[in-house]
């Protein structure tokens, strides 16, 4: 049996009265690549940033790596919607930022910053500010930064949601080309059926809210991966029938 | 029969050639000179026109350019501008200097501790809506007619634009930004220095702005009620004795000093704050 890199069991959370997350049970492997694929606004980006400790459950609880979440957990490095880079900070610093704060010396981080950027394709970049450069390029440092901690769990909140399909699909590449090398265990959130199917190996198909797992689909398409080489795989429009079924189903409230 | 568009496989041209270069230097160089001829005439205008109407009326009432420029010669030549100018500049270096050094941190303060914001926020709020100049008398009451009078008036004139702003700085911080600090498990120090206070420094600086010009206007009023020193009291003497030329002379010099403090602010903000630059790409 593999070791569980992160697990949620029975979380709950209301906002203000609302029911947000109703008992959610979830875990996740070490080395696994899971997402959470659900409704807009369905909680899914709750549930990613309970388990970075970014806030409280009302009930159940969430362990990484052990040890119970009741703040921003050691191993833990989240990449965000919006890149989350620091406009005053060049790219460098940007990256250098989790490091930075960690402690760790002035030779560690000359030496481990241009080797994340290098795999991240940044290098030649790391001395101009995050608006000169594009959004594509600002995800790939803000996934840079994360990795520069090198965190055992990698949380993802929709990373490439504001990005062009054509960067999308070249980042995808890049993110699986870099997930299969390191394989670091990966929460990912997104609304998109075909960026979860192409990226993980288990979807969890989340109901709208209050949300829960409705189903966990395993991603058993060949590896290494590429979003062309996926998409061509016979097997490939049945999973996302399936998957479209599911969020149907969410979406109309039948419970499955 | 299927045709087939052919592609273009010219190798890419990377420079512009020497003719589109040479035109748009030209075409920016003649613009440029426009520019000048437009502004130039401007001041060259509203310079007749002032020298014409003001040699036709009572010099008690107005003064010309021409009048003004002799009594800014004379006034250099006696020493009295340099000398109050000095003065003034004095005031004014200890008085904004004082609330640059004491708003900024007490404003990050208030803006970062809720207790201290429900503690102070009604009474910077009511201290702020009061105009100053009313309480003008009552600081002269207490601290005199010397220059630490004169500097804490200059002093609470800066102060509260600077406050303010900085304190709207620091509440608008990024939320993504706060989080992203506490993610990589930052502690209060870091949060400080990496994010709270490099967000607020544009509106430091807007602040910076604001309380320039408030500076002038406190130091005027300040030199106006207290005893003789500085460009304010230029002013007020040679507005008494109805040398009206020779009061046009300090009030331009101080219309002087608000435009370079203001440039200077404004050169500040780009060199401290280059992210915050091209506001369209932000």
């Amino acid at each position: 049996m593999t070791a569980i890199a992160c697990e949620c069991r029975g979380v709950s959370k209301w906002f203000d009265g609302l029911g947000v997350l109703d008992r959610v049970d979830l875990e996740v492997p070490e080395g696994a690549f899971v997402t959470l694929l659900g409704p807009s606004g369905c909680g899914k980006t709750t549930l990613l940033r309970a388990m970075a400790g970014l806030i409280d459950v009302d009930e159940g609880e969430i362990r990484i790596g052990g040890r119970r979440v009741l703040g921003p957990p050691e191993g833990v490095a989240v990449v965000f919607q919006g890149s989350g880079l620091m406009p005053w900070k060049t790219i460098y610093d940007n990256v250098a930022f989790g490091l930075v704060v960690a402690g760790r010396s002035r030779r560690e981080i000359v030496e481990a910053v241009p080797r994340f950027l290098e795999k991240v394709n940044l290098t030649g970049y790391e001395r101009l500010y995050p608006y000169q450069v594009s959004g594509g390029m600002r995800q790939r440092a803000g996934l840079a930064r994360a990795l520069a901690v090198d965190p055992s769990v990698l949380l993802m909140d929709e990373p490439f949601a504001s990005v062009d399909a054509q960067t999308r699909e070249l980042l995808h590449d890049e993110l699986l080309a870099l997930w299969e090398r390191e394989r670091k265990s990966v929460v990912f959130v997104t609304h998109s059926i075909d960026e979860a199917i192409v990226l993980s190996d288990v979807v969890a198909v989340m109901s709208r809210r209050p949300a829960r797992v409705m189903e966990l689909i395993e991603i058993d398409l060949p590896r290494p991966r590429r979003e062309r080489t996926v998409r061509g795989d016979p097997r490939y429009a049945g999973i996302r029938e399936r998957c479209w079924q599911l969020l149907e189903e969410a979406r109309h409230g039948d419970q499955p | 029969m299927a045709t087939s568009l052919s592609l273009d496989r010219r190798a890419p041209s990377l420079a512009p050639p020497p003719e589109v270069v040479e035109r748009e230097r030209r075409r920016r160089r003649s613009r440029r000179r426009l520019m000048w001829t437009v502004r130039v005439l401007s001041v060259g205008v509203v310079l007749a026109a002032w020298q014409l109407y003001g040699a036709r009326v009572n010099p008690i009432l107005f003064a010309p350019p021409s009048a003004i420029a002799q009594a800014f010669v004379a006034m250099v030549r006696d020493g009295t501008l340099l000398g109050a100018l000095l003065q003034s500049l004095l005031v004014l270096v200890v008085g904004l200097g004082a609330a640059i050094v004491v708003s900024i941190p007490a404003a990050l303060v208030w803006a970062r501790y809720d207790p201290v914001d429900w503690a102070v926020q009604h009474y910077v709020n009511a201290i702020y809506a009061t105009p100053l100049v009313a309480l003008v008398p009552l600081l002269i009451l207490w601290f005199g007619l010397g220059f630490l009078s004169r500097a804490i008036i200059v002093f609470s004139f800066a102060f509260f634009p600077l406050l303010l702003n900085v304190y709207q700085g620091a509440k608008s911080v990024d939320r993504e930004l706060l989080e992203v600090a506490r993610s990589f498990r930052s502690r209060e120090y870091h949060v400080w220095r990496h994010v709270v206070l490099p967000s607020s420094v544009p509106f430091i600086m807007a602040g910076l702005n604001l309380a320039a010009g408030r500076s002038l206007v406190g130091l005027i009023i300040a030199e106006f009620y207290t005893t003789g020193t500085g460009l304010g009291y230029l002013v007020l003497q040679a507005a008494n004795t109805f040398r009206t030329a020779r009061m046009f002379v300090p009030v331009i010099v101080v219309m002087v000093l608000g435009v370079a403090l203001l440039g200077l602010t404004r050169y500040l903000q780009r060199k401290v704050a280059p992210w915050s630059g091209p506001p369209e790409r932000q």
